[in-house]
This record gives C-alpha cells, structure tokens and sequence, in this order.
C-alpha cells in the first residue's frame, strides 16, 4: 500500500507570544494527523517551543516581526518538522555539542545553558540543521515504532 | 511570590507555588531565589510537587541556584511531576540530584542524618 503523505504550513512573525502559539497548534496537528500520545504532544509542544525560543532570542537577537516558518509533514510512520528562519547562522555553522554527562560532585562546571539542546535530541530521533538560501533550516523528526 | 521558603531546622524547604517554572516567570524565581542564599543554611529542600510544565529556562534556573550554593551547601528536590521527571531525565539531570518522593521524606532523611552526625 501506498503511503499516504500530509502536510502543513505555518508562517509567523517572530515574537516569544507567537512561538509559543506556533508550538501549540503544530504539536496539536501532529497530535491529530499522526495519532501521538498526550505526553508525546506535550513534549513535541516543550521541543517546538525550545527550538523557536532560540530563533527569536539568537537567530534574531530578540528581534520582532521577523519571518519564521513551520512546514510540517506527517505520515503513518511518524512526522517531520521543518523550522525556517532567515536570522544569523548557528555559531560554528551546526548544532551545539550537548551530550553532557554531570557529575554530582563537579559543580564548577555544570553548565547554565544549553539545556534546552539537550532536551530536543534526546526526545526527538533526529535533528539536523543547514543553512540553505541564507536561511536556517532545522529539522525536526519523530517516528512512530 | 512564586516560592515559599519554610524553615525547617537547618534546612530550608522551598514550594513552588506556580504549574509553570519556565521562561516566563524563570527570571523572577531567579532572583526569589537568591535573596534566599544570604542566610546560611545547609541544606535547599525544593518541592516542585505544583510544577506540571518545566523547560531549559527552569532548568537552568536550577542549576544556577546549585552553582551559587557552592560546594558546601546541599540542592535536593522532591515532589517531581511525571513531565518533570522527563525533563529532567532528557537533560540527564536526574542522577545529579538527590530526589525524595515528598517534603516529609526529604526533611526526615535530614533529620536522621543530623541526629547520627550529633551522636
């Protein structure tokens, strides 16, 4: 059998407020479209609105009514989650390193940030980032086993 | 206030009043917090049994809190939500802290430690 492919955009103008509306309807849709769990949603929600979060504060150094755009696709192995934005590149051109390991002990070099990295790899099963077109493009994808 | 402080006989216990800890408000509780470390107590007993939702900011929060103590001052939590414990979990946090079902079990484990270390 074929498999059927569905898919959604989303374009919004950059703003804390506007992000976290955009994480709320596209983890709903993928809730709807790929018949996810409520936890799985809630965390889809927490990972989107992590991500988007970054966009407006570092992609656009908080900058307002900036472009940013979701285009979500879903099939019945799961969804995918493009997350587009014409802000400044990621520093170093990829991904932070974040597969940190802390000892309870060492509090001197627990880091502060890069927290929420670390939450959006370990729950998604993969991300990857580019930039394409001067923009960057950050992709999100969940499967389901 | 989103937290409460109670003091509890060397330890200070801390309620989170709020469903969210998260980067809405994680800057406010921030600075809650520190007012907090500038009596001297030993040990931060954290009931987070209110909070439904915690992100990175949260987290972070947390951590700054447990850098600011310094070494010689105990950060321990209680009360952990399913969704936080996933988080925290995620962010490979979970064997960081020392975590108690509830504020009654975190605050009589000190006690007994006390009462050993006194005898």
């Amino acid at each position: 059998m074929e498999q059927s492919t569905e898919r959604m955009q989303f374009s919004i103008s950059s703003s804390f407020e506007n992000v976290a509306d955009l994480a709320e309807r596209v983890s709903e849709v993928c809730g709807t479209h790929a018949g996810q769990q409520a936890e799985s949603i809630d965390m889809l929600r927490l990972c989107l609105a992590e991500a988007l979060n970054n966009i407006v504060e570092h992609a656009y150094s908080g900058a307002t009514g900036k472009p940013i755009f979701a285009d979500v696709s879903f099939s019945d192995h799961g969804y995918e989650v493009l997350l587009i934005d014409e802000g400044r590149p990621m520093p170093g051109g990829a991904l932070p390193e974040c597969d940190l390991e802390f000892e309870a002990d060492d509090i001197d070099n627990l880091p502060e940030g890069g927290f929420g990295w670390m939450l959006i790899k370990n729950e998604m099963d993969k991300v990857d980032y580019e930039r394409r077109d001067g923009c960057n493009v950050l992709r999100l994808e969940k499967y389901i086993t | 206030m989103h937290v409460d402080f109670e003091d509890c006989g060397g330890a200070v216990l801390i309620t989170f009043n709020t469903a969210r800890f998260d980067t809405t408000n994680a800057w406010e509780i921030r600075e809650e917090l520190r007012d907090l470390l500038r009596d001297d107590r030993d040990i931060y007993l954290f009931d987070l049994t209110r909070v439904g939702f915690i992100d990175s900011s949260g987290v972070g929060t947390l951590i700054g809190f447990v850098k600011y103590a310094g070494r010689a001052r105990r950060v321990e939590l209680c009360g952990l939500t399913p969704s936080v414990t996933k988080v925290f979990r995620l962010t490979n946090l979970l064997s960081f802290f020392t975590i108690h079902q509830d504020a009654d079990e975190g605050l009589l484990s000190h006690r007994a430690i006390r009462s050993a270390v006194n005898q």
